[in-house]
């Protein structure tokens, strides 16, 4: 019913009881039989009152007991109105390091992710209640509650994320969703891991080519076209000479292509803030060097979005200025002047060097060795069921039970009097 | 209504080891009250050509040049002299061995069974021939002297009630059989009328018409609502055995019984009615008070 859950639907075997007392009497009940050879007589005298009203009378009496049987199995049974248990809370724990996006088998069309979250949302639907619902977390992506049977988008899933804290999520009714077993014990959390082979692929790049790892031998293959920095500069606004000198000398030295317009296989785009510079000239630095400038505001990072504030000034009211900041694939600068770096040279080249080559993506197509290695069998094991919280309602359902317990006793006690009076 | 196969309660015949022992007993008894009542009557007197073996009281429709008149200016009653010859009169004795007859605790074709073989018994005493009819004019048994008695225990032991054809069918049939001074009707009589038993009177031939009905049927029990089965159709009928219905029934019943008993006075026959668990004593000693 749309409107009632029962806490022990195992008992509803009980529910038949009543009829069955019902049955019991009415076979019992039969008139007695008598074989006569005056039936002549008897065929004119007037019918026995049970034959004129049917057979389907009973005494008060076990009507009676039938209800309080019936009101017994009821509270056996315990019914709850909807609702009155709070839904458990289910998460999904899934795993966006590279290995998941891998194919699942060398011919399969699926993903390692596609085969381990078919498998868990499988589970979910045979687990999960039509009103429950699903908390999707993943690192580096906000949490996203849907409905049972729904399933993040494609850019929430794509895996370019990092393996999750797993002991973080090892909670009742938590699924991690990989490709392998994380390592340390998992104590309530379920697993749903893909396993999978090994997957022979390019695992780093070397210049314009890839390292190709397949069979355990390496080596190397030239790449279609060369992997590309892209410069984003507002019209008018270049980026500052010493900087723009230092993007091209890195972008020689590894073989990348330096850009202005979309490429095809860009690792990372170095984006200049549109202007106009304060007049303010603000002087900071970090790694060993220092230099003063002038710089466009950075609007202040989003909450939830990733993002590192990689060099910072303060301005001559005191407030903070981010000038350049930087997240995977991408960097971000303020800076519209920048002068000669004071100290070491190199200090300054290797501060920078670092910021490009840690914010650089790797191409779609490149996936560290450790992602590649085979990740072991397929693996199904289902959470710890989480428990209910229930409401103000729910905690009526013990009060339910005894009034209609004793309800039954009070109906089989007057049952019990009426039948010795009989 | 409904029909169904009927489980009749005694279906079956079964003498009892003392039946023997109290059939002697009744026939020294019967004896014994005949010679009270008749005085030295089986004194053996010649004449007549005949052997002359008793008296017996005059039956209606009798010739009355048997009548002896001295015994009538003695003791104020008609008899008639018994001669060997009139001795060897027959008896005719009709059982019903239909389903009915199977009702009753102890049944009544256990009691109407045992009736016939205390009057095949009495009959043989009294040098009579006796027959007994239970499916039409040929005699299921006969019996002419005293180890007949055992031809008719057993023939009666391998009866079984059964059937709806009880003495209002044997009745057409019995019309056959020629002479006959007694004849003897033992059953229900609850599927035929009266005049179907008493066109068979003759003159000189006394009619007896035993009636045996189940202590259920004289005088049912007040059990409540009771579904009453036919014993021969199997048609059954849910009625309330209450005071006011048994009242009812029990009415109905004696206006039958009434109703027999002034046919059967009106043709000089005799209706007595019994209820099965009578001892057959009772019923035979009955019989032969009015017999004679």
């Amino acid at each position: 019913m749309a409107w009632l859950d029962l806490a022990r639907p195992a008992a509803a075997w009980a529910l038949l009881l009543g009829p069955a007392l019902l049955l019991l009497v009415r076979v019992l009940a039969r008139p007695p039989e008598a074989v006569t050879g005056t039936l002549a007589l008897w065929r004119a005298l007037p019918e026995a009152r049970a034959g004129r009203a049917g057979h389907a009378r009973f005494p008060l009496w076990a009507l009676l007991a039938a209800l309080a049987l019936t009101l017994g199995a009821l509270a056996w049974l315990g019914p709850r109105p909807r609702g009155a248990r709070a839904p458990r809370a289910w998460s999904v724990v899934v795993d966006r390091s590279p290995s998941l996006g891998l194919a699942y088998a060398p011919a399969a069309p699926e993903t390692r992710l596609a085969r381990a979250l078919a498998a868990a949302e499988a589970w979910l639907a045979g687990t999960l209640e039509p009103d429950e619902t699903v908390r999707w977390v993943s690192p580096g992506r906000a949490p996203l509650v849907l409905a049972r049977g729904a399933r993040p988008p494609e850019e929430w899933l794509a895996c370019d994320g990092a393996e999750p804290d797993w002991d973080v999520f090892d909670a009742p009714g938590t699924l991690w969703v990989t490709d392998r077993e994380p390592p340390g014990a998992r104590r309530a959390a379920g697993l749903f891991a893909s396993g999978g082979p090994a997957v022979p692929g390019a695992i780093a790049l070397e210049g314009a080519a890839s390292v190709w790892w397949e069979e355990g031998r390496l080596a190397l293959r030239a790449r279609p076209v060369p992997p590309a920095v892209r410069v984003l500069e507002p019209a008018g606004e270049p980026l500052p000479e010493v900087l723009a000198r230092l993007l091209g000398a890195w972008c020689d030295a590894r073989g990348f292509a330096l850009v202005r317009a979309p490429a095809p296989d860009e690792l990372l785009e170095l984006a200049l803030a549109p202007g106009p510079a304060a007049a303010e000239s603000l002087r900071f630095g970090r790694d060993g060097w220092r230099a003063t400038g002038r710089a466009a505001a950075l609007a202040p990072l989003a909450a939830g979005s990733a993002g590192e504030d990689w060099l910072q000034a303060v301005a001559a009211d005191g407030t903070p200025r981010v000038l350049v900041r930087a997240r995977t694939g991408r960097v971000d600068v303020a800076l519209h002047e920048l002068g000669t770096p004071e100290g070491d040279p190199a200090a300054f080249a290797l501060s920078w060097t670092r910021l490009l080559e840690g914010s650089c993506r790797l191409p779609a197509d490149v996936v560290p060795l450790a992602e590649r290695a085979a990740a072991g069998e397929e693996r199904h094991l289902a959470p710890a069921l989480p428990a209910r919280h229930p409401d103000a309602r729910a905690a009526l359902g013990p009060a339910l039970d005894a009034g209609l317990a004793l309800a039954a006793g009070l109906v089989a006690a007057l049952a019990f009097l009426l039948r010795a009076r009989a | 209504m409904r029909r169904r196969a009927v489980e009749l309660p005694s279906p079956r015949v079964a003498f009892a080891p003392s039946f023997r022992a109290r059939l002697g007993r009744l026939l020294a008894l019967s004896a014994s009250r005949r010679e009270r009542s008749e005085g030295a009557g089986r004194a053996r007197l010649a004449g007549g050509g005949a052997e002359f073996l008793g008296y017996r009281p005059y039956r209606y429709g009798e010739d009355l040049r048997a009548l002896d008149w001295n015994l009538l200016a003695r003791l104020g009653r008609p008899y008639v002299r018994v001669s060997a010859r009139e001795a060897s009169e027959r008896w005719v004795v009709a059982l019903d061995a239909s389903a009915s007859m199977g009702v009753g605790r102890p049944g009544k074709l256990q009691l109407a069974a045992e009736v016939a073989v205390a009057l095949c018994a009495l009959g043989v005493r009294e040098r009579a021939t006796v027959t007994l009819h239970v499916h039409g004019a040929e005699p299921l048994c006969v019996g002419r002297r005293a180890p007949a008695v055992e031809a008719w225990m057993q023939a009666l032991t391998r009866l079984e009630a059964g059937g709806a054809q009880g003495l209002g069918t044997l009745a057409p049939a019995l019309a056959r059989v020629r002479g006959g001074g007694r004849w003897f009707f033992l059953g229900d009589l609850l599927d035929c009328e009266p005049e179907q038993l008493l066109r068979l009177s003759r003159p000189g031939r006394e009619l007896l018409l035993v009636r045996v009905l189940a202590r259920d049927e004289m005088s049912p029990a007040p059990l409540g609502a009771v579904r009453w089965i036919d014993a021969e159709s199997g048609t059954a009928l849910a009625r309330e055995a209450s005071a006011d219905t048994l009242g009812r029934y029990e009415r109905l019943l004696a206006e039958r019984l009434a109703r027999w008993d002034a046919a059967a006075l009106r043709a000089r026959a005799l209706h007595a009615c019994w209820t099965s668990d009578t001892p057959f004593e009772t019923l035979a000693l009955s019989l032969c008070a009015r017999m004679g």
